[in-house]
């Protein structure tokens, strides 16, 4: 008797942790799992936002598919991505190691302040750097031609080469404090009784570092690379308030976020811009799982 | 101060106004600093015979009460809340203003799903027609509405009608074009600062870049940047972008392209985008000759920033006659406080004398004739020394064409100013430049046809 009236009280009991992960679920499902089913029931309809939706079967899709604007915006936030990311995690290793290896002073303010432009609002920062390089009389037209670098002012914005350069830039500027912080972190969770195990066979800083920090820091390698590129990605705000949210100059910096907004809100081709966001949906989790793969892999080879 | 001061006395001439002799009208005439409060409101017995029924505004009053709540893309709607309160005290007007960049994104999903939906809302010129369209306002000349527009601005009541002829939206205020100069640079260079003298030297495209020629001789740059310039050009088409659901390519719009490649390639303006720091500082800058902006770039533009310059402004008719933006506002069609609401646009887009008091305090170019007529007749502004705004805004709005707005103007006019800067920076040639811009046109609007 006893130990069946036991038994109960342990199903009971299990019972409770649901509720206690209930919340979650419910909010998920009310603002996240539902918009986005009905994101990809809009894919399939044409809809101006406030006129009836029609049903259009997979044609936004064949759209989609042959849509050369889609894959440039798509090109151009991959390229983006690639050119911040990877000085960033370099940055990021350099720095994390001169901060664990060595009695800097000053270390912690070094470390508030490389992290500090990760607390400026993205939109502002785009504005920023719009203020400092638009027209002739700008701050940095006006710098660069007071020093001499500059012969005549330079009209930044009409280079495609520059704006892209600048986007990355920024998103580097920030974003290499934060990644930073969490390589640190993971230093941190290394045992040191391997460091001094490799102290007493001889092994260089260096060679502790690359064969030692490295390989143990990669689950939070993986980590950072798989939220960099959902994030990157999706990248909208800066690029979108850098120029005139078309991605001009000549759609240089049209990302494919900015591309399914325009789409979405500017053009009233709701059903579209669900098309697209899809369609990002798609590349974001191909683009994740070679990322999780490729650093896998090396972690098996290297077993 | 001033304006502080001429505020204080037109509330406190309201609020006797309405106690002492009820119903003559829900607004006195703008008093100014020197009338008493009492003789403003002896000044209101002359009503306007648009402003109909002072009893049926009298019943309305003691009736009507409750919330309303207004989304407006601007903050001059909310500018006569105050005295509409005032004429209609039981009755809270809450606005809620949403930045014009975001305000369909917020608009659209509100409307779709019918939650929350504001009784009044407005639409900026870049999309009322899609707004006018969509039918999500209401028929203002049916019941309970009745909206007489004969004393509004054609163009502006035209905007408000949807392809089947139905009144969905109205304005308090219409924005005529004009070309604003600095009066001491017209007198260095051209000889004379007289508006319609210089009116006469830059009355055609051509005209106008000959003009930049000799005032760049002197090392002036005529215009802040040639992409003003579009609001103009934009009145001088003679077609719609889109006409039969295909893309049209008006002349004047190839025109305007080989103008701002002229302007560019000879440094006539100063290279920046409208909005820039360096546009907006051009008001105050010692090189910088004219902006070619309607009505509301001299109340955001020229008029906040004028200090050193107050009184070197003046205004004039550019190559032709324009006008460029504007915001409508129109009653959402299910809303629960049509009475409210009406009683509110009734108050801003058809009262005059409500008008004519915001007209005076503002600046602002209002949509009926009448009280803007009654402005022309006042004092002219310091900052244009003296020339009367109004005044000039009437003759424009006499000769303006018809509207040619489209639902597809802001995405489509964007897509075309980064085309003509593509070709007026050299980077594409002309062909280039449009092919770009048709395939642009074509992505954002699949159902037009593209030639």
């Amino acid at each position: 008797m006893r130990q069946r009236k036991g038994r109960r009280h342990t199903v009971s009991k299990s019972r409770y942790g649901y509720f206690f992960i209930a919340p979650f679920f419910i909010v998920f499902a009310i603002f996240s799992l539902y918009p986005i089913l009905y994101t990809i029931f809009l894919s399939f309809q044409s809809w101006d936002g406030l006129g009836p939706v029609n049903s259009v079967g997979v044609k936004n899709y064949e759209r989609l598919l042959k849509d050369e604007v889609f894959y440039q915006s798509l090109w151009n936030t991959f390229r983006m991505w690639m050119m911040n990311f990877i000085p960033q995690i370099l940055t990021a290793l350099v720095l994390s190691a001169v901060f664990t290896f060595h009695r800097i002073r000053g270390m912690r303010f070094f470390r508030a302040a490389f992290y500090l432009p990760n607390l400026i609002t993205a939109a502002s920062v785009g504005l920023l750097f719009n203020l400092l390089f638009d027209g002739d009389k700008s701050a940095m037209n006006h710098i660069l031609t007071k020093i001499g670098l500059l012969e005549e002012p330079f009209a930044f914005f009409n280079s495609m080469v520059f704006a892209s350069g600048l986007v990355s830039y920024i998103q580097w500027w920030m974003w290499f404090g934060y990644t930073t912080v969490i390589v640190m972190a993971g230093i941190t969770t290394v045992d040191s009784g391997i460091y001094d195990a490799a102290m007493v066979d001889g092994a260089t800083r260096t060679q502790t570092y690359v064969k030692i920090t490295l390989p143990m820091i990669r689950p939070t390698l993986i980590y950072l690379s798989i939220t960099s590129i959902i994030g990157g990605m999706q990248l909208f705000d800066v690029p979108a308030t850098l120029t005139n949210s078309l991605g001009d100059p000549r759609k240089s910096i049209l990302t494919t976020a900015m591309y399914l907004y325009n789409q979405g809100f500017r053009n009233h081709n709701y059903g579209y811009a669900s098309t697209v966001s899809a369609g990002l949906f798609v590349i974001i989790a191909i683009l994740s799982a070679l990322c999780m793969s490729a650093l896998q892999k090396k972690e098996r080879e290297g077993q | 101060m001033k304006k502080r001061m001429i505020a204080l006395l037109m509330m406190s001439a309201l609020v006797f106004g309405t106690g002492g002799c009820g119903g003559t009208g829900e607004m006195p005439e703008p008093a100014s600093p020197e009338q008493g409060s009492d003789s403003s409101a002896d000044g209101q017995t002359e009503a306007d015979p648009e402003n109909t029924g002072e009893g049926e505004t009298e019943a309305d009053r003691s009736v009507l009460s409750g919330t309303l709540e207004v989304w407006s893309s601007g903050e001059e709607l909310g500018r006569f809340v105050e005295g509409f309160q005032a004429a209609y005290p039981d009755v809270t007007v809450n606005i809620t203003v949403v930045p014009n960049e975001d305000f369909v994104a917020k608009l659209t999903p509100t409307l779709a799903g019918g939650q929350g939906a504001p009784d009044v809302f407005t639409g900026e010129s870049d999309y009322v027609k899609y707004l006018v369209e969509s039918g999500f306002w209401d028929d203002l000349e049916g019941a309970p509405y009745h909206a007489d527009t004969s004393d509004m601005w054609e163009y502006v009541a035209s905007v408000g009608r949807d392809s089947g002829g139905t009144l969905r939206a109205l304005s308090w205020q219409a924005s005529p074009g004009s070309v604003m100069y600095r009066r001491d640079m017209a007198r260095d260079v051209l000889g004379t600062d007289d508006p319609e003298k210089v009116a006469e030297m830059i009355n055609s495209d051509e005209a106008m870049l000959d003009v930049a020629a000799r005032l760049k001789e002197k090392g002036i740059k005529m215009f802040a940047s040639w992409q003003d310039i579009l609001n103009m050009q934009f009145s001088n088409r003679s077609n719609p972008w889109v006409a039969d659901n295909r893309l049209v390519i008006d002349e004047s719009m190839l025109s305007f392209m080989d103008m701002a490649k002229t302007i560019t390639e000879n440094g006539y303006d100063l290279g920046v985008d409208p909005w820039a720091p360096e546009w907006s500082a051009a008001v105050e800058s010692d090189d910088t000759f004219c902006y070619v902006l309607p009505s509301w770039g001299y109340q955001f533009v020229v008029k906040p920033s004028a200090d050193t310059t107050k009184g070197e402004w003046a205004m004039c008719q550019g190559a032709v006659p324009y006008v460029k933006g504007g915001t409508w506002v129109g009653i959402y069609k299910d809303s629960p406080n049509k009475d409210l609401a009406w009683a509110f646009m009734e108050y801003c887009c058809l009262n005059s004398e409500a008008q004519k008091a915001y007209g005076a305090e503002y600046g602002e170019y209002v949509s009926l004739k009448s009280a803007d007529k009654a402005l022309a007749e006042q004092d002219g502004e310091e900052v244009l020394g003296g020339q009367n705004p109004f005044a000039f805004y009437n003759s424009q709005m006499e000769k303006l064409p018809a509207d040619l707005m489209t639902a597809y103007d802001g995405t489509i006019n964007n897509a075309f100013l980064s085309a003509a800067k593509d070709y007026a920076t050299g980077v594409k040639s002309k062909e280039e430049a449009l092919d770009a811009f048709k395939a642009d046109v074509a992505n954002a609007y699949p159902e037009i046809t593209v030639e």
